[in-house]
């Protein structure tokens, strides 16, 4: 599994096509149904998801546990988000606070973690 | 050369921006400003700067929208330093002279013509821009345009440059080119 995090419109999907070179399967977390298993190599917009299935009640952690088990070699898109003012709304907090730990945990697991600046790519993690 | 600085606020993007400059070997130095002085604290702001600047050698030019109408009028080799790409954004969006239902397509390109003018007119240029897109906020629709066109400005400038620095506690760290 691949991580790729930065900030909002920084270019991360753009910066991943441009690199893999080949047609992909992508999901987009803000339209994905909620109360699917997300099931496309790449997923875009992690946090939209997260935030969504959150919103539903639901809890996104044990459902991406399920998809990284079905989908090992997925490539994960998230925003890094924990940068501004503590929400004041309960559920954002919660949000910022479970997309953060997610990110954490991704990047423990993910054999290439790239961070996204301006359409410029760092890596922050490559195994092997 | 043309060289992006980003970073969050008070990271000391702006320190190293200008320490960029003052050591380079240019003969004359300018300083695009473009804050629009709406009121008493933007005006106070603006003056204790350009006084900071004038010691300097800095020659200050203001340029609060339209960047591809600034000129140089100075024989020699020179550097200018813009500060910063996200207020020129905001100007050309939402300044009261801009329309009403901003062509944000047209502006993003006008800011980069504005960019390449600089580029034939100086030696070098340093563009200070700002890191606002890892809050996670969803903000309203203008806001949210804004932050888009000043992304893909961003994007589109760090294409174009030699070097793109971001700041963080005062600390440079090279996303590309060298720090020299």
């Amino acid at each position: 599994m691949r991580l790729i995090i930065g900030g909002a419109n920084q270019g991360k999907l753009q910066w991943y096509l441009s690199q893999c070179g080949c047609e992909q399967e992508i999901m987009d977390g803000e339209l994905l149904p909620i109360g699917e298993l997300p099931s496309k190599k790449v997923f875009n917009h992690l946090h939209r998801w997260v935030f969504r299935v959150m919103e539903a009640g639901e809890e996104p952690q044990h459902l991406l546990e399920q998809y990284l088990e079905k989908c090992p070699d997925a490539v994960i898109l998230c925003d890094e988000v924990g940068c501004g003012v503590v929400p004041i709304h309960p559920l954002e907090r919660e949000w910022r606070e479970t997309t953060g730990r997610l990110c954490c945990q991704l990047a423990k697991q993910a054999a290439q973690v790239d961070r996204i600046f301006c359409g410029l790519a760092m890596n922050l993690k490559k195994e092997g | 050369m043309l060289t992006l600085v980003s970073g969050g606020s008070a990271s000391g993007k702006s320190e190293f921006a200008e320490s960029l400059v003052l050591s380079s070997k240019q003969e004359h130095r300018f300083y695009l400003a473009t804050m629009i002085a709406f009121d008493e604290e933007c005006k106070k702001r603006i003056a204790r700067h350009r006084l900071m600047r004038a010691e300097k050698n800095f020659e200050t030019i203001e340029v609060p929208t339209d960047l591809h109408t600034v000129t140089f009028l100075k024989n020699g080799s020179k550097i200018a330093l813009l500060e910063c790409m996200s207020n020129l954004v905001a100007n050309e969006i939402f300044s009261p002279t801009a329309s009403e239902y901003p062509d944000l397509q047209q502006i993003e390109e006008k800011i980069l013509t504005g960019v390449r003018f600089l580029m034939q007119q100086c030696e070098e240029v340093v563009i200070v821009t700002n890191e606002l897109f890892s809050d996670g906020i969803r903000y309203d629709s203008s806001t949210q345009s804004y932050l888009e066109v000043l992304a893909k400005v961003n994007q589109r400038i760090a294409a174009l440059a030699d070097k793109v620095f971001e700041v963080t506690a005062g600390i440079p760290i090279c996303w590309k080119g060298e720090i020299s």
